[in-house]
């Protein structure tokens, strides 16, 4: 078959398994990608990982049902009760003098107790346009204008999808911006809360901001009716009251518009992604055990087919169990990290390198002699470190 | 440092961890304090329970059948903070005098807290310590006497949890320090697979599957085991209120007992290294601040901030930056394997002493190197004689400057003394020609005062207009 496009390659790559567009978390997840070709060609291809990955023989990554609930209630207790919760951090936090709430409610449970009939995809549509007028109005300028969306729908077109988004607010005043809000439940004690996690919500509502700023220029109106900074709303200390802070999203969204400006980086990837294979059918509860087997097997022979790199940020990957297997049997060096892949460079592999190092092997390239040079002064040394001990 | 990767090529390649380091560069004490524990996923505030104690055969097990129940989980507490406190006190002196020589102070020693990983140390320390030192045990709420007090010990805890201190002991950092895994460093906060790595290979596959060792429980074990626990709670807490946090404790038994035998089988591991020299300046100091804490506890001045300063915050930085320095360099100096790094690295000098020409002043030195001596003219480097301590200065061991003054044509180096060798009589702490030395970076320790520069840089300047 000849392919004339990477994005045909890439459905063909896809194969019979079920297509899901990314949202929100594994779009600020591309962000972290270290250039892992294996990660981009799945992300490119719309692949759901959370049904690949089991399917390869990686560990199932479970949400602790706890944090969930825990989750939902706190988002309730901040919005219920006209917000009264969380008016006084709009007002203050964001500086929207917001005198009275004219709130609406977006969310699909919302949408679907108003207009019953609707199937899945015209509710789609439906959320999307009223999203879109809602905002249309907001920007107008009208004073019966909506001041707090609850869960908009927004759409970001990502390689071959469009990928829907839904933040959990949208705040606006008559004369201000629009901004988004995110509520999470993680404890933010004494004003500080868990970097790592602060980063990941910030990256995540960048993703927003984006898919924002493309609806407002759809919309004709410049970009600067969308504020700088979004709101972050979590527990206060130990309980579940609502605290805020402003989050600068200036520099997330400058990395992201600038990835997604590139994404999928279609002539790039085209040369990568294997022709030969291509990802099974999801087997299903009815499939029998051997053609289970086969899914896993097909399923494994085309993941492997892409070139990956190994390194330290793959622990937070769901594919680290299948990469970590792959690199243990290549007796890869980037087992170690990315600091000692980086520091081996060519020379890829555990033997090669200790090769080299104890001169069973003579280095033939330059970067080959440098690694060697490296490595043999550490074992000279640990030698020397020994004899002395 | 390529000694790390070259000893992480050595591991894969036995399949077994290989020595990081030749010492042991913690203190431990005679009697540690072991705790291990979770918390529901999403709240630190909410423990479910926790085994602790100070003889591996017999943890104690408390269990907080409701974790969302603050009065159930503050009874529960109570038993930890009273355990807590009661293993701290025998640390306190009787009174409070400073007019006792240091010697008996620092023998009586100090408590270590040990935990398995950073995560529980942190959850345990800094933020369990601030739940608990706020509580008040008369008013709307009150809450039995033991907590406050706890949670003063443990925010002292949390402060003191900097290089080189062996309060607060997470144990896979410790193990990391000590033995070089052939997997990525990240995966090493898995006690299980460490101690698998180091000391039984073959059960690594096992020892992946283990249950985590805290402060956050596996989501499988969260949905099944735990859920059951507290439905059998809801069931037993009307008819049987004295058996209902049974099968909570159970459950936490089950779950975190073989993290707590891992935590010892570490303990004993590094029990096994010989320890570092300056290790016990080290533990001194701890003591140090352990006594100054318990007196201003004692006198009702044990104060906290919740939220720094920034000037309290560049002090502290400060602190660490200079604690980071010095621990690198006593490491270094006590650990030849450590050593090893800088001279791989060509900071450090390894070598055979060829000539030492004591005629002229100051006295001259040529050194051939075990590995090629890279570094310009004028270079300092500082000999540090493996003899005895002058009687004059006892707690100054001696140190010798030298200054590289050029290489031969076969290589080797030649040096100029500089500093402690100069005089004749103390020429006899220069090496001998033939004997083995080392030369490194790491001169006398600096004793300056922590001085503050006149303006704070701007990255910790105050915001005119609130906090950031």
């Amino acid at each position: 078959m000849i392919f004339r496009d990477a994005r045909e390659r890439l459905v063909h790559f896809r194969g019979d398994f079920p297509a899901k567009p990314l949202d929100a978390r594994r779009i600020a997840g591309l962000l972290d990608a270290p250039g892992c070709m294996r990660r981009q060609v799945i992300d490119a291809a719309s692949v759901p990982m959370k049904d690949l990955a089991p399917l390869i023989g990686c560990r199932e990554p479970r949400q602790s049902s706890y944090a969930l609930q825990r989750g939902v209630r706190f988002e309730q207790s901040v919005t219920s009760n006209a917000m009264s919760f969380l008016l006084p951090l709009v007002r203050e936090q964001l500086a929207l003098d917001v005198r009275e709430v004219r709130e609406q409610d977006l969310s699909t449970v919302q949408v679907r107790t108003q207009f019953p009939d609707l199937d899945r995809d015209a509710l789609t549509d439906h959320r999307v346009r009223t999203t879109r007028d809602s905002v249309a109005q907001m920007l107008a300028g009208d004073q019966r204008a909506i001041n707090l969306l609850r869960h908009p729908y927004l759409v970001l077109t990502l390689g071959d999808m469009p990928t829907y988004l839904e933040p959990d607010l949208l705040a606006y005043a008559a004369s201000g911006t629009l901004a988004p809000i995110e509520i999470k439940s993680f404890p933010c004690i004494d004003g500080i809360a868990d970097p790592a996690k602060t980063a990941e919500a910030a990256r995540q509502t960048a993703v927003y901001m984006v898919a924002l700023c493309r609806l407002v220029e759809n919309l004709g109106q410049p970009s600067s009716r969308i504020a700088s900074q979004g709101l972050l709303v979590m527990t206060r200390d130990f309980t579940l009251e609502a605290s805020g802070s402003l989050l600068d999203l200036r520099p997330q969204v400058r990395r992201l518009e600038r990835v997604l400006a590139n994404f999928p980086h279609v002539t790039q990837l085209a040369a990568q992604i294997p022709t030969a294979v291509s990802l099974p059918a999801l087997p299903s509860r009815d499939t029998s055990q051997t053609e289970r087997t086969a899914a896993s097997a097909q399923a494994r022979e085309a993941v492997g087919a892409l070139p990956m790199r190994f390194g330290d940020g793959c622990t937070g990957c769901p594919l680290l169990d299948f990469c970590r297997g792959q690199a243990q049997r290549e007796e890869s060096v980037a087992q170690l990290g990315t600091q000692a892949a980086n520091m081996c460079g060519d020379v890829s592999t555990v033997s090669h390198a200790l090769a080299l190092t104890a001169g069973t092997r003579t280095p033939t390239t330059a970067a080959e002699k440098a690694v060697a040079e490296e490595l043999r002064r550490a074992a000279i040394a640990v030698q020397l470190a020994g004899a002395a001990a | 440092m390529s000694v790390d990767v070259y000893l992480g090529l050595s591991a894969i390649e036995r399949g077994r961890a290989v020595a990081r380091a030749a010492r042991r560069h913690v203190h431990l004490a005679a009697e540690p304090f072991v705790v291990v524990g979770y918390h529901l996923p999403g709240d630190p505030g909410a423990p479910i329970g926790l085994l602790y104690g100070t003889r591996r055969e017999q943890p104690t097990v408390i269990g907080v059948g409701e974790p969302r129940d603050p009065k159930l989980r503050f009874a529960q507490l109570a038993q930890f903070a009273m355990a807590l406190n009661g293993y701290v006190a025998q640390f306190v002196q009787p009174s409070a005098s400073s007019r006792r020589p240091q010697d008996t102070r620092v023998r009586m020693g100090g408590p270590q807290l040990i935990v398995a990983n950073q995560a529980t140390a942190q959850w345990l320390c800094d933020l369990m310590g601030r739940r608990l030192r706020y509580l008040r045990s008369e008013g709307d709420w009150p809450v039995h006497p033991s907590l406050p007090t706890a949670g003063a010990h443990l925010s002292f805890f949390a402060g003191q949890r900097v290089p080189g201190s062996s309060l607060v002991l997470p144990l896979t950092e410790v193990l990391a320090q000590h033995w070089t895994t052939g997997q990525l460093a990240a995966l090493n906060a898995n006690i299980a697979s460490q101690l698998a790595w180091i000391s039984d290979p073959d059960s690594l596959e096992e020892a992946e599957r283990a249950l985590p060792a805290g402060p956050v429980p596996d989501p499988e074990w969260e949905a099944l085991e735990l859920h059951d626990a507290i439905k059998a709670y809801g069931k037993l807490v009307e008819s049987r209120p004295a058996q209902a946090n049974r099968p909570m404790i159970q459950a936490i038994d089950e779950a975190l007992r073989p993290s707590w035998q891992a935590c010892w089988h570490a303990l004993d591991l590094l029990a096994d290294l010989p320890p570092a020299e300056r290790t016990r300046d080290r533990w001194s100091h701890d003591v140090h601040q352990w006594n100054r804490h318990t007196e201003r506890v004692s006198a009702g001045t044990a104060y906290f901030r919740k939220r720094p300063k920034q000037l309290q915050v560049f002090r502290y930085l400060t602190r660490l930056e200079r604690l980071t320095a010095d621990l690198n360099r006593e490491m270094a100096l006590d650990d030849p394997l450590i050593m090893a790094g800088y001279v791989a690295s060509g900071e450090a000098l390894s070598g055979d002493v060829v000539a030492v020409d004591l005629s002229g002043r100051p006295p001259r030195l040529q050194v051939r190197p075990h590995l090629p001596f890279l570094r310009p003219i004028g270079t300092d480097v500082f000999w540090h004689p493996p003899q005895a301590a002058d009687v004059r200065s006892p707690g100054r061991p001696p140190v010798v400057s030298l200054t590289m003054t050029g290489t031969t044509t076969d290589g080797d180096v030649t040096f100029n003394v500089t500093a402690g060798a100069i005089q004749k009589k103390l020429h006899h702490r220069l090496p001998r020609p033939g004997q083995q030395v080392v030369f490194s970076p790491f001169g006398p320790r600096d004793y300056h005062q922590d001085t503050l520069p006149a303006e704070l840089p701007w990255t910790h300047a105050d915001d005119q207009d609130g906090e950031r």
